[in-house]
């Protein structure tokens, strides 16, 4: 099994079921250059006479270039809104051990249970009597409250990595607290926040579930909603709909790549040294 | 404790936690603004007959919407749906994750690259996965039924749709368990494999002796994840089923959502919701109580 047969062996067998598992997101992509005419006849599972009409087509018909800018602004703004209030409190949460500390990760783990559907019904209840209904804005601030948790788990695995003795040594050179987090342990968790504030981009551009609830007029649709509306059509164009989902899957995917190494320690809030 | 000790001096240390209050409390603020005081409010909601849209204050009911909803079959019905659905996701994500994990954890090239793409259908959009499903399960002209030669109503038919949605569930969160059972490999020390092979064990004693129990301690964490996530997931099933035919794949979560904002009943919703959130809420205890105990 050790030898170059058995490793050749091994990497066909991957290489099988690696691209057995991705035929959808495969298919997607290749839907997504086949033209509408093809699909009255037995599909072939390479692309036959690709083009892209169908990406055309969807932004001629469809306001894809609106959809593409809300989306960025509710996972920029998500990102601008919650990375500041984790981090913060991930400090707090890797340093300090006092009873508000444990109240707020004993809410961070129980977050963890409530469905997107029960918490859209109090949140849809605010949002109406504080006007934030069907705004970018309060999808933000839903969107915070989802990534909120998660954010801040994660990066406490990054503080949890500085040593302790690092804040005392600055502690005892005279730096008051905020210097101390500004110079010493800033730039030492600058990767961290960066992977995590890609994370929490991500949820953010992915998320549907609260986009379909909190928000209804046209205009402020985002992909996700946008995307979900192709199928409500009467006639559905699935190559045009593969095509939308295409344009709305490439810019997670890109960012996922980036943060690729970061997930396992990340997810798993620690219980594994990845 | 120790390190505390060592702090500069007493000052430093009441500095330190003001610090934290200040650190923590607008996170913990937010946090409470948009995730406790929401489930108070339901809390509150679930005990009244509020509308969607309401003009008037809705008015105290009580507990009847809890007793409507444990009276109803439809619930226990739901519930059922929702219970078995999340056992069968979390197993096959798991048998998936294991097979991918323990593939990916042997040594040949390109191992990184098949690493990275592996994960490819947890990292797009959920949204984009299941319209992709959708289209590849049409009935007509989808690439499935095509394929095999069948003609399957894999989301019309209401004995084939609670598969569809599992499996589009796992294929969608194996991924996770890649990742983490993956890791958990890495995390085996490599004597014990060469320890089991001077004793003369097979691959498949070093599989149970060796690789099993040195998974144990990330496959606490990891069903854990795997229940919790899949219990309250709705998005795929909103998308591909949206809970029928004949209610046949309405998990709870979904039975949430179509009170609230289809029936137009928030009272109603909240205490389904609420409901749900116990049945989590004891799943979480009985499994961190019967598996979690020894690694906390």
């Amino acid at each position: 099994m050790n030898g170059p047969k058995g490793k050749i062996a091994v990497l066909v067998v991957a290489i099988i079921v690696v691209f057995a598992l991705n035929f959808p997101v495969y298919w997607m992509f290749v839907q997504s250059i086949t033209s509408e005419s093809m699909f009255t006849e037995r599909p072939s599972l390479l692309p036959k006479a690709p083009s892209l009409d169908a990406f055309r087509r969807i932004c001629e018909a469809k306001p894809i270039g609106q959809w593409f800018v809300n989306t960025l602004m509710v996972a920029v703004g998500t990102v601008l809104l919650s990375m500041p209030l984790a981090a913060g409190a991930a400090f707090s949460l890797s340093r300090y051990k006092t009873t508000l500390n444990s109240i707020t990760g004993l809410a961070i783990l129980g977050t963890q249970m409530l469905s997107a559907s029960l918490l859209a019904i109090p949140i849809y209840v605010l949002f109406r009597r504080t006007g934030l209904h069907d705004k970018l804005g309060g999808l933000i601030v839903a969107n915070t409250a989802f990534t909120l948790p998660m954010s801040i788990w994660v990066l406490k695995g990054f503080f949890d990595a500085i040593p302790k003795e690092l804040d005392e040594a600055a502690m005892i050179d005279g730096c008051t607290v905020g210097q101390m987090i500004r110079r010493v342990i800033m730039p030492l968790v600058l990767p961290g926040i960066v992977a995590v504030s890609i994370f929490a981009f991500i949820l953010a551009w992915d998320e549907f579930f609260f986009a379909r609830t909190l928000v209804s007029s046209q205009g402020n649709w985002v992909m996700s909603v946008g995307l979900s509306s192709f199928r409500e059509e009467f006639t559905i164009q699935w190559s045009d709909m593969m095509a939308a989902a295409v344009l709305f899957t490439i810019p997670p995917i890109v960012l996922f790549m980036f943060i690729q190494k970061h997930l396992v320690s990340g997810l798993t809030g620690g219980a594994v040294k990845g | 404790m120790v390190s505390r000790m060592r702090t500069a001096s007493p000052n430093a240390a009441a500095a330190g936690n003001k610090a934290s209050s200040a650190l923590i409390l607008p996170a913990a603020m937010v946090m409470g603004a948009v995730v406790i005081y929401p489930i108070l409010t339901t809390m509150w909601l679930s005990l009244t007959d509020a509308p969607l849209i309401s003009l008037s204050p809705p008015s105290f009911a009580g507990l009847s919407n809890y007793a409507d909803w444990l009276s109803n079959p439809e619930f226990w019905r739901s519930l059922w749906i929702t219970l078995v659905y999340t056992f069968g996701v979390t197993v096959g994500s798991y048998a998936i994750g294991l097979i991918t994990a323990l593939l990916l954890n042997m040594e040949f090239p390109g191992r990184a690259i098949l690493r990275g793409l592996v994960l490819l259908p947890w990292a797009i959009p959920e949204v984009a996965a299941v319209m992709t499903w959708n289209w590849m399960l049409d009935y007509q002209f989808g690439i499935v039924n095509s394929l095999l030669g069948s003609q399957i109503g894999w989301v019309t038919d209401s004995a084939v749709a609670p598969w569809t949605v599992t499996i589009v569930t796992i294929w969608k969160q194996f991924p996770l368990a890649t990742v983490v059972l993956l890791a958990g490999l890495q995390a085996i020390p490599r004597e014990l494999y060469e320890a089991a092979n001077v004793d003369g064990a097979s691959k498949l004693q070093q599989f149970i002796y060796v690789t099993l129990p040195g998974l144990k301690p990330v496959n606490s964490v990891l069903v854990m994840m795997l229940i919790l996530y899949t219990f309250k997931r709705i998005s795929i099933i909103y998308l591909l089923t949206g809970g029928g035919p004949a209610r046949a794949t309405e998990i709870l979560p979904v039975t949430t959502y179509l009170e609230a904002f289809k029936y137009f009943r928030l009272g109603s919703a909240s205490a389904v919701g609420i409901l749900a959130l116990l049945f989590t809420l004891v799943i979480t205890l009985v499994y961190s109580r019967l598996f979690m105990r020894e690694e906390a």
